[in-house]
Order: structure tokens, then sequence, then C-alpha cells
């Protein structure tokens, strides 16, 4: 399943949503966020590819590919997303070295980082396709 | 007429400055200096400390100097009982400690350079990358003047060690009493600290005025300069969120409303989120995440205030906004004064201290379960709940480097000052049974107490038989993983190499040295252990046996990875 497509977020939702442990850590989560992956034309990327998702309660309700007014939008080059999912790079490494920016409630991030790295952890298990060089 | 030798020189001038311990090994060049200490310094309340090894020699000047603002001194003799000393005094260099290093040398008509005696070494050169200012003091009329000029030096601006390499030929050497001119310190080093300008404090209070979230954050300046009451004086004025470096903690009350843990989650929240910060005495390094974001507010949306003793030390890593040489105790005492004037006075803090607080206490919960947890092998944070329940706030609290510190560091809360000893720029390992012996040795009276690992406690082991000897009844409580639990957890796909110990019971080592010691393998044990420990009315020692799978998974160790390998990977 393709980085993003939609086939790859409805796998994600029904994998997120079936996790007690996610919900555990994020029953109280009502926010929506925005993924901004930078292109990189070296590697085959030559657009910005934006992802969207809503969780409630501790559950992802929705998601999309434009370009909302979100809680959060988190922003980085593919290259790093791609390292994300592969397991070769941590969400919270990533952000303290500013691979990726974040835009947003930086407390708010912070206080549920434990339903984020749970959250990551189970993208990490969807069999993902990525795009460009990275395929 | 009354003669004094170089040696006893060298004590008088020590003695001028009150210093009270002289930690190192004897060598045979000393042999003049310490007959001085026995004949003439113990009477006057100078005493010798022999370590087993110079490092732990080192680390011991500079807990004293830590904890009591003066200047630490330590010895070693020539050659390889300098070149032992660097260890503890690269320590001390790195935590901007005030100590004075004293090496002897050979004959001066047979150094720099070298004509082939034994055990020479270049001591000068040694040192200078790690000391604020040496000098080879060249003749016996020189010592009081090179002494006053060490001591003036360690203490000036940002305090650091200091370094007099001295030829044996001049310890030895004797001459007319009336030749030597000693000092007392106020007539060689200022006694008025600087103050900042009326200008600044205007420029600072207007400041003030326009900002809605103010931060106030602490270095160890704060420390040094004693500015307990004026830091809380002026947090409670401004109703300000306060966080400090690791290495200040203590300096403002860690049970304080407004106090919000080193690093913790809700410091950096309040760190990125404050329109201004005032940054008394902290440089912003590494371990202040660089003073950038995410961790701090980008320059264009925070204002900063730096104030610094040193200049050197402003807009090291940051933009400054209003940069401000100056004590900190007075800087704080005179920006109170103009506020009181001004009537400026906060009535509730920002209301998003609270978000910040929310913050904070989600990200202890997991240390909060780790505490409670009576999983066997021990969690690594039960030993750190039970050390820190057993002793009174009045404790003297140590950590050693590596996973055992990170453990310990956030869930341990530091209320008062000149009560905890670890190392933060430096990132140093095995200073701590060494600073521990000198926590103890300064303060009899108050309760020590060492956290380390076992791969850190190793380095200066031998300082068991020093406890012993002087007979400083301190508790070590060893988070024995069996390996460099920090540098495994960073090795990729269980290819571990390079790590693992064999299983040493130090319970056995530290008896053998005439330790009460014991081995713990149960959480419920840990209590009547440490209960056990403290009857024993001696050094005590805890070997707990901890989990070492649960000791690779440190909390935060991403975020300090990520600092530490900035821009690498």
């Amino acid at each position: 399943m393709l980085l993003g497509s939609k086939e790859w977020w409805d796998k994600a939702m029904e994998i997120v949503n079936s996790d007690e442990e996610y919900y555990r850590l994020a029953k109280d989560i009502n926010k929506s966020y925005t993924f901004k992956v930078l292109p990189e034309p070296e590697n085959g990327i030559n657009e910005t590819i934006i992802m969207g998702y809503k969780i409630e309660n501790g559950k992802m309700t929705d998601h999309w590919e434009d370009d909302r007014p979100t809680d959060f939008v988190i922003s980085g080059p593919y290259k790093v997303w791609y390292q994300i999912i592969k397991g070769k790079l941590g969400p919270v490494k990533a952000m303290t070295m500013r691979k990726l920016k974040v835009k947003g409630s930086l407390p708010e991030m912070l206080k549920y980082n434990k339903a984020t790295l749970r959250w990551v952890d189970l993208l990490r298990t969807i069999d993902t396709e990525f795009h460009g060089n990275y395929e | 007429m009354t003669k004094i030798s170089g040696a006893e020189a060298l004590l008088k001038a020590l003695l001028m400055e009150n210093v009270r311990f002289v930690f190192g090994i004897p060598g045979g060049q000393w042999i003049p200096f310490l007959d001085a200490i026995h004949r003439l310094g113990r009477k006057e309340g100078l005493e010798f400390i022999m370590t087993r090894h110079e490092q732990a020699a080192a680390h011991m000047a500079d807990a004293y100097s830590r904890l009591t603002n003066e200047v630490g001194v330590c010895l070693g003799t020539v050659g390889p009982g300098a070149v032992d000393l660097v260890p503890g005094i690269f320590e001390a260099f790195s935590e901007s400690s005030a100590v004075l290093v004293l090496t002897v040398q050979v004959q001066s008509w047979k150094a720099y350079p070298d004509t082939g005696s034994t055990q020479y070494c270049d001591h000068k050169g040694l040192f200078e990358p790690i000391t604020k200012w040496n000098a080879v003091v060249s003749h016996w009329r020189r010592i009081p003047e090179l002494v006053q000029r060490a001591f003036r030096t360690a203490l000036s601006g940002t305090p650091g060690p200091v370094h007099l390499d001295i030829p044996v030929d001049v310890l030895f050497y004797e001459g007319d009493a009336d030749e030597l001119i000693f000092l007392p310190p106020e007539n060689y080093r200022i006694q008025e600290k600087p103050a900042p300008s009326p200008k600044v404090i205007d420029q600072t209070v207007e400041m003030i005025l326009a900002s809605k979230n103010p931060l106030i954050h602490a270095g160890g300046a704060v420390q040094r300069a004693a500015a307990f009451q004026e830091l809380k004086d002026l947090a409670e004025r401004l109703q300000a969120a306060v966080t400090t470096t690791v290495y200040a903690r203590g300096v403002f009350p860690a049970n304080h409303p407004l106090s919000f843990i080193p690093m913790g989650y809700g410091a950096i929240s309040a760190q990125a989120e404050a329109d201004l910060v005032i940054d008394l005495g902290a440089r912003l390094c590494a371990m202040d995440m660089w003073g950038r974001e995410p961790g701090w507010g980008t320059p264009e949306e925070q204002k900063l205030i730096q104030v610094d003793i040193n200049p050197e030390s402003i807009g090291l890593n940051r933009k400054v906004d209003l940069a401000i040489q100056a004590d900190v105790g007075e800087f704080l005492r005179a920006l109170l004064n103009q506020l009181e004037q001004k009537g400026v006075k906060r009535k509730k803090p920002n209301e998003r201290l609270e978000q910040y607080r929310d913050t904070e206490n989600a990200w202890l919960e997991e240390f909060l379960e780790g505490a409670a947890s009576d999983a066997v092998p021990i969690h690594p944070l039960r030993p750190v709940a039970e050390f820190k329940n057993y002793f009174p706030e009045d404790a003297i609290v140590v950590l050693d480097g590596g996973n055992s510190q990170v453990w310990a560091t956030y869930l341990i809360r530091m209320n008062r000052p000149f009560s905890f000893l670890a190392q933060s720029d430096s990132g140093m390992l095995g200073g701590g049974l060494p600073k521990a012996l000198a926590a103890k040795l300064t303060f009899p009276n108050r309760p020590v107490y060492l956290l380390t690992g076992d791969g850190a406690f190793m380095f200066n082991v031998q300082e068991l038989e020093t406890a012993r000897r002087l007979n400083l009844p301190i508790i070590v409580g060893i988070l024995n993983d069996r390996a460099w639990g920090m540098i495994k957890a960073d090795q990729p796909d269980g290819r571990y190499i390079g790590v693992d110990f064999y299983d040493v019971d130090f319970s056995e080592v530290a008896r053998s040295f005439g330790w009460y010691g014991e081995r713990v393998k149960e959480p419920s044990e840990i209590k009547s252990a440490l209960d056990r420990a403290a009857k024993s009315g001696g050094p005590a020692l805890l070997d707990i046996l901890i989990d070492p799978e649960t000791n690779l998974k440190v909390p935060d160790l991403e975020t300090l990875d990520g600092i530490w390998l900035d821009e690498v990977i």
C-alpha cells in the first residue's frame, strides 16, 4: 500500500482503532493533524504530499488528502518520513533534531507523546510502499 | 632572621584563603609540603586527604567547590600523578568549578624543556586546555603572588580550575620570611561583584511589562551568587515559570508551584511558549537544547535577556535581545528594587502554566509507574524512589553519569541549594563516589547518598578504601545492569559490542573494603536494606540488580540522542 494513499489510510484507521493500548493512551485526544511530506526531486518526489487525519476520543475518525486547517502541522522531507515509517528514526528524535517541523501547541504534543509513539509503532506494521526512489 | 621554605610558603598562602582540605596522593617531591601540613597546617584546620587515585582527588576538590562556592584544592606529583588528575579537572572545567590544581615538577634547571628526568611531563601544556589559567612557579619568591593570582582567577567571572606547577627546588628552597608578603583576600581580589547599569535594568523592566508569559531560566550562576531568595522573590513577583539547568537543580525549590523539572516536558513546554526569557547565567548549551526550537521559542517570537558575569558567554548559541554583564545576584537585587519602585507585581501566572503542569504530570506518569513497580528483576526507578523517600530533605544527592542519572534526575526533586552533585556539560562517568566522599567531609552532619550505575562506579572503585579509612558514612546505591546501559540501548538491532560485563557482586567488593554491603534482588528488600545500611554506622553499599532490559528503555533517551547527534544522523 502506497504511503498516504486512501488504501493506506484505511488500513491505518483499522489498525489504530482496534488497538487497546493506543486507545488507553489517546482516549482524551481530540485533535486534527496535517502531515506535509516535502518534495525531493533528486529522489523522484516532485510535489508536496499532504495527508490529514483526525483523532476523536482516541479513535481515528477521518482522513483526507488536501490542505485544511488543523491543530497540528508537521512537515519534513520525504526521507525523514521514510525513516520514521521504516523504524530507523524515532518521531521524537526527528522533532528534537528539527528534521520535522511542528506547528501547533508543543505542550499538547508533548502531553500525548506516548500516544504518538504508539501510533507510529502501529503505522510501522503496515506493508508500506514508498514513492520515487524509495520504492 | 626567620626562614621559610617554599613548601611552608605554599601552605601559608593556602591558609590565608582558609583552605580546609588538600586532596591528593603524596609523592617524593611533595614531601616538604606534606610535612609542612603535618607540622603547621593541621593545627590551623587544614587536612591532607589522601585518595587512592588522583582522578578522585580532582573530583573531590570539584565537589568541595560546588558545595561551598570556595576553591577546592588538589595535588598530584610529577608525571603520572599529575596526568592522573586530568579526568577530574576536565569535569571541573566543563562544569565551571573553582579548583586549584597543584603539581610538583622536577628541578627547574631540568624542566621546560626536558633533559631526561624520570617522570618528567610538560604539566603546563597538559593542563592548559582544561584550566582557566596556569603558570610555572619559577621562584620561591613568587609563591604568595601566584597563589593569590590563582585564587583570584579561579573565582573571578565564571569560576574554573587553575593550575600551578612548582619545581621541586622551589618547594625545598628556604629564604627569609620577611621577603614574602602574604595578603588577605580583600587585598588582591574584588569583594563587590559587578552590578548592572540602571539603563539595562530599566530596559529589563520595559521588556517585562511588555511580556505576557515570562520565564526565568536559572543556571549555576545563581548558586555561585547564592541568590536563592532573590530568584524566588522575582519569580513570585512576576508569577513567572522557573526552569533551571540540570547543574543548577536546587537553586529554586522544586516543590514551588512555579517550578518545572529541568529538561522535563513541562519545562520544555514553558520554554517553548514563553514570550520573554530571563536567562540567569545559563549559556544555553547542549543540555539546554541549544536554546533553539522546538525546545525554545523562535527568536522572532521569544525575547531573550541574558545575564552573565562573563561577556564571552553572551549570545553563544542564540540571538540575545538584551545582554547584561553582571553578577546574577546583583542583577536580581537591582531588578527587584526597580520593580518594587514601579509597582510591578503580578497576581497570578499566565494561564498556560496549567497546561505545562498538565503536560509535566502526564510525562511523569511513566516515572511514577516505574517507581512503584514490584517487578523482579527490579525496575531501575524503584530504587531511585526508595532512596529519595528514605532520606531527609537536607540530604546531599550525588548522581553519577549514564542511564542511572537519567532515571534518577527526573524523579528526585531538589528543594534546597548546595544539595545536588552531578555532571552535565562534561558527561563524565566515575566522579560519583569521590564527590559523595567530599560532600560528607564538607558537611559531616548531613546525610549523603550516591546513585550510580555499575559501569560508572568501577572508574573509581578504589575510593572505597578512602571512605573506610576516613570513616565517611555515606550510602551508595548501585543500579547494576551488568552493562554500559546507555550505549547498549543505542546499539542497532541487538548487535551489541563492547557493552556487557561479568557479573561482579559489589556487595562483596564493598565488604572486603570494610564497608557494609548487601546485594538486593527484590524491590521489597530495598527499604529494609537501607535501614541496615544506615544502622551499620559506616559507609554502606547496596548492589541492586536492576532489570537490564528495562534499563535499555530510558525515557527520553531519544531526546538526548537528538541533541547529541544533531545533524549527524
